[in-house]
């Protein structure tokens, strides 16, 4: 169960904003997508979800493309964007049960997953609510269960640490990590690099667009030549190159 | 401030200007000329009707009633944006100044448009409540004066909570102008002349007894200008796009019941969806209340078979095509595109809310039909008619329709 990215260049118009750039996410792992502002994280992830299409180069879930079957491939990955988006008319509750039939899920099994979710981000007295009134933390939160419902081959998770507080941020990370132990494969962008240091296996570090390079802490300070340099500070000398 | 007052005044009058343009199209402005030209018609008749010495207990009554709604048709324009609560935060001092000035904008305009009320209602209160030529002259500017006083309620609630409050709100803007308008209506006028200078000189003098050490009150200043705006885009969207404010959805709880519950049909997810945008948003649901109420009192009043039928198959049309832009609402929520699911069905999906809103309207529009007619038959088959409309519309027309805007 692996995500392959390969020679993948796209962008919105038709200037590409990625330039060539190959990876892997392979399953039981966490793969963080390094980068600044603007580097090119966020739209790596919407190559892969499908929101973009790769002008050149191929992505690929387990040998499976989105151009090959659509319905199979969203079937088998979940998706946490950075900005909460809402169904405005919808609740909490209708927000969930909307994700259970969208990935045909058995209501029963679903709802008990979604209860511990639910109660774990304390969200579990307001199922009636519009989320759309919630505070940014919370929407953020809804996405979370959301995404966590069904049972995926592919997490993708863009910059979830802003808007969320430590003890969500920490329930979030213990989540991840059993998704990982259960076999998904997650790429989780973000520049909060301490973090990022602490919890991913291995790294995709891009900037403007390339990939400056990709591995695990070990191989990354084997290939920038300081032994026990810090992911921030490999990543700063790099993008300084 | 003042730059940046005199920057919206400019930007808001060129807004105005804009839609008015699409308001008074070449279509409406002939409509216009022809209703304005039948009001006035019906207006004269109507009043030549009364003369002689019937008993008018009513009209006094009605010219008050008249009266004291036409002075909540106005609202103070603050022109206040939303990322002023920021922007303008460390201009706090300067907050009183600019309403004043806003303030004043708003009264002239307020002013302009009471008079022409009050012109259109000269005739009546000649020659239906019977009041004097001194009588009327004082009226109007009793009138004038109480839209000084709501107006300056208006601003200085802006800064006063307790002015907010229904008790105080109720008696400033409703019982008091009440009073004095009656006194106005049932006595000699210049009675509440008086009556209204003393009422503008006691709200100065508490006014600025009530605005010492008190803070502008940015949220509700906020929401009092957006719901004002949201009214008048509501307006403007009656003849064209609209795109800038939307009405904020209602839970409206009381409805959940008749909502299709969650199911695992492949279509299922759409319906589901559609009915709940549809139900709780601020723009559809009140948009088809709004027009098929209108239809059926038109309706009401028509006792022509045909122009009936004519005008309820054009009402269901407007709606129609009006409740069409429900078929992208969620275009824009990312998991549209992410979920696995087949948007194939979602134009099937879209068809059938449609045709049942199409449906149930024109059962409706039945009714009044029914009412006119006493002739089963013809309902029968303006019924059978409308109902082959709402098929066409919403599965045929709408197809063609909505490939191009989506």
């Amino acid at each position: 169960m692996t995500l392959k990215v390969e020679h993948l260049v796209g962008g919105y118009s038709s200037i590409p904003v990625l330039k060539d750039i190959s990876f892997e996410v392979p399953s039981h792992s966490l793969v963080g997508l390094i980068g600044l502002n603007g580097a090119g994280k966020s739209t790596t992830i919407n190559h892969v979800i499908g929101l973009l299409r790769p002008m050149k180069g191929t992505i690929e879930l387990n040998g499976l493309s989105l151009q090959e079957d659509a319905a199979a491939y969203k079937n088998k990955i979940a998706y946490i964007p950075e900005i909460p988006v809402l169904y405005e008319e919808l609740t909490l509750k209708e927000h969930l049960e909307l994700t259970m039939m969208a990935y045909q899920l058995d209501p029963k099994e679903a709802w008990q997953k979604a209860n511990r979710y639910l109660k774990i981000f304390r969200l579990d007295n307001k199922l009636d609510w519009f989320p759309i009134n919630f505070s940014k933390g919370m929407k953020q939160k809804v996405m979370i269960v959301c995404a966590l419902l069904p049972k995926v081959e592919l997490l993708l998770v863009d910059e979830p640490f802003l808007g969320l507080d430590p003890l969500a941020t920490h329930d979030l990370l213990m989540l991840l990590d059993e998704e990982k132990q259960a076999g998904t494969a997650i790429l989780m962008s973000t520049h909060v690099l301490s973090t990022a240091e602490e919890v991913c296996d291995s790294f995709v570090m891009i900037d403007d667009g390339q990939l400056l390079a990709a591995g695990t802490l070990a191989d990354l300070q084997e290939q920038s030549g300081q032994s026990d340099a810090s992911l921030s500070k490999i990543y700063l000398d790099m993008t300084e190159k | 401030m003042d730059e940046i007052w005199k920057n919206r005044r400019a930007t808001y009058q060129k807004m105005l200007l804009k839609y008015l343009r699409y308001v008074f199209n070449d279509h409406f402005v002939i409509a216009l000329l022809f209703l304005f030209g039948a009001f006035g018609l019906t207006y004269s008749n109507f009043l030549k009707s009364l003369q002689g010495d019937q008993n008018l207990w009513w009209a006094k009554p009605t010219a008050l009633l008249i009266l004291l709604l036409s002075l909540h048709l106005n609202h103070l324009a603050t022109l206040l944006k939303e990322p002023d609560r920021v922007f303008l935060l460390p201009q706090e001092a300067a907050m009183p100044a600019y309403i004043k000035k806003s303030l004043t904008h708003s009264q002239t305009v307020m002013f302009i448009v009471q008079a022409v009320i009050y012109l259109l209602l000269t005739p009546f209160l000649l020659f239906a409540a019977k009041l004097s030529v001194v009588n009327v002259g004082c009226l109007l500017v009793v009138q004038l004066l109480l839209v000084l006083v709501l107006s300056n309620h208006q601003a200085v609630s802006l800064f006063v909570p307790a002015y907010r409050q229904a008790g105080y709100r109720g008696l400033v803007v409703w019982l008091m102008p009440a009073v004095i308008l009656a006194l106005g209506v049932y006595l000699p006028a210049y009675l509440a002349v008086i009556l209204a200078v003393a009422a503008v000189i006691w709200q100065n003098q508490h006014d600025k007894v009530s605005m010492k050490g008190r803070l502008f009150d940015w949220r509700f200043a906020l929401d009092h200008e957006q719901s004002r705006t949201t009214r008048l885009f509501r307006f403007f969207n009656l003849f064209t796009d609209v795109k800038s404010v939307t009405p904020k959805p209602k839970r409206r709880r009381y409805l959940d019941r008749f909502l299709p519950k969650a199911s695992q049909k492949p279509a299922g997810i759409f319906t589901y969806m559609y009915w709940r945008a549809f139900i709780r948003s601020g723009q559809y649901s009140s948009l088809y209340l709004r027009l098929t109420a209108l239809g059926m009192l038109i309706l009401f009043f028509i006792p022509n078979f045909w122009l009936a039928l004519i005008i309820a198959a054009l009402f269901l049309y407007m709606l129609g095509f009006q409740l069409l832009p429900l078929f992208v609402v969620y275009d824009e929520v990312v998991f549209m595109h992410t979920y696995p699911i087949d948007s194939q069905k979602k134009f099937l999906a879209f068809a059938k809310v449609l045709f049942s809103l199409l449906l149930l309207s024109a059962l409706l529009f039945v009714i009044p039909l029914a009412i006119q007619l006493h002739d089963p038959l013809k309902v029968m088959a303006a019924g059978a008619l409308l109902l082959l409309e709402s098929g066409f519309l919403a599965r045929i027309y709408s197809k063609g329709r909505l490939k191009k805007i989506s």
